[in-house]
């Protein structure tokens, strides 16, 4: 909050030292703090913006020492902060600041329904089976079976069965907040796994090459548990809509729950997302432009992955 | 004439844990810095006292990190001792804002801009 009670909603400081030499703010190398870059005069920096309250006297309950207390949450969503950037939502009140298409809305409907035909027939719900959960959301016997069962459902959730509308908006709801994670599936999970899959091509396109060869094995090694990793965290999220009716029930706490996952996994994809780039027009065969491609990622892999202790999905 | 000992220095020197001196293509050991002054050791080439040149100084700390370019002049050579040079440095274009950020590598607080 500004001093006027308002909420601060752009990265805007006072104090001079924002408004020289190209500053901007990105990730430090342990991701817990921010570096502020700066080039002046023959002079490059990067200073821990730790270190500036004290050097230039920003009190840390001053308009500017705020901004600056919010800049290491805001760099999980963005890749760098530059003075007079709009502040992420996720830190201002938890929405996403970026969009989805409508496609995931689609695929995530689409869930949510499977879902809650599969306790309208007493069934188990598998949510892994994608293009079977669109086959049954878009048949027509379904959506008038889940439209009649909206008020046993809300019975069940210990509404008057006359609110329908309430259920319906609470089901919409929940399949908003599952498209980011349906969208992140889609731009994070399956991109790492091609890469994997390529990198594996690429083994025997190079297997006279011992150097390269080398590089694509380390690399796949130190790939394949952050993708193992990730892969379970979106089953765990998958599995935890498995069961429809106590996420109805106790809607704001799991929604709340999905939020942290789309964050969390956010931040995953800002992480990954130069390697997943360079990848993406790349014909797997060999030539120095794939050559530069499996060296940059096997240091992606080796800055990130290289396990001293537990991964955190990130670590960073 | 001051007292043995005293640091005559308009700007206090600081001891540097991780940093480097460029010279041309060769890296030495910084062992210490100030605004307009610096030693380095591991010296092996043919700069002589009073000498000019041009400089890079790069320094790490838990403040972060900093590069500059500048120019040097040799005010001391002591190859028996560990290839110490020491010299006096300035900012390629000096600049009041460039040096107030070399001041917070220099640990100065309350710095103003």
């Amino acid at each position: 909050m500004s001093a006027d009670g308002q909420h601060v909603r752009s990265f805007i400081f006072s104090h001079k030292a924002f408004a020289l030499g190209d500053v901007h703010f990105t990730r430090d190398s342990d991701g817990s703090g921010a570096l502020m870059h700066l080039t002046l005069d023959g002079m490059r920096a990067a200073i821990s913006i730790r270190s500036l309250h004290q050097a230039f006297g920003i009190e840390p309950a001053s308009e500017d020492g705020r901004l600056l207390s919010l800049i290491p949450s805001a760099l999980r969503f963005v890749r760098q902060i530059r003075p007079g950037d709009t502040i992420p939502r996720e830190v201002i009140d938890g929405q996403p600041s970026w969009t989805v298409e409508k496609k995931f809305l689609t695929l995530a409907n689409a869930r949510v329904t499977a879902a809650l035909l599969a306790w309208l027939r007493g069934e188990q719900f598998d949510p892994r089976r994608g293009q079977h959960l669109l086959d049954i959301a878009n048949d027509e016997t379904t959506k008038v079976r889940v439209r009649e069962a909206l008020g046993a459902i809300a019975e069940k959730l210990g509404y008057a069965a006359e609110r329908r509308a309430d259920v319906l908006a609470l089901v919409e709801q929940l399949a908003v907040e599952l498209s980011y994670i349906e969208a992140l599936r889609d731009r994070l999970l399956f991109p790492i796994r091609r890469l994997l899959a390529t990198l594996h091509s690429l083994e025997s396109v190079y297997r006279r090459d011992r150097g390269v060869l080398d590089d694509i094995e380390r690399a796949r090694a130190l790939l394949n548990l952050p993708s193992k990793e990730l892969a379970g965290r979106f089953d765990e999220i998958d599995g935890g809509i498995a069961r429809i009716l106590p996420i109805l029930r106790d809607f704001p706490r799991r929604a709340a729950q999905i939020r942290r996952a789309r964050d969390e996994l956010r931040t995953v994809e800002l992480l990954w997302q130069d390697t997943l780039e360079l990848w993406h027009d790349i014909e797997p065969r060999v030539s120095s432009e794939v050559e530069q491609a499996i060296r940059q990622t096997y240091r992606f892999a080796a800055r990130n992955f290289t396990r001293s202790g537990q991964w955190a999905l990130t670590n960073r | 004439m001051a007292a043995p000992g005293i640091d005559q220095r308009r700007h206090p020197r600081v001891a540097v844990a991780d940093g480097t001196l460029v010279i041309g293509e060769s890296a030495y050991r910084l062992v210490n810095w100030s605004l307009e002054g610096f030693l380095a050791e591991g010296y092996d080439g043919p700069l002589v006292t009073g000498q000019e040149f041009a400089l890079t100084l790069i320094v790490r700390s838990e403040r972060g990190e900093v590069e500059v370019k500048g120019r040097g002049c040799v005010v001391r050579r002591d190859p028996d001792a560990a290839g110490r040079v020491a010299g006096t440095w300035q900012l390629e274009y000096p600049s009041p804002h460039a040096a107030a950020f070399i001041k917070l590598f220099l640990n100065y607080d309350g710095i103003t801009i």
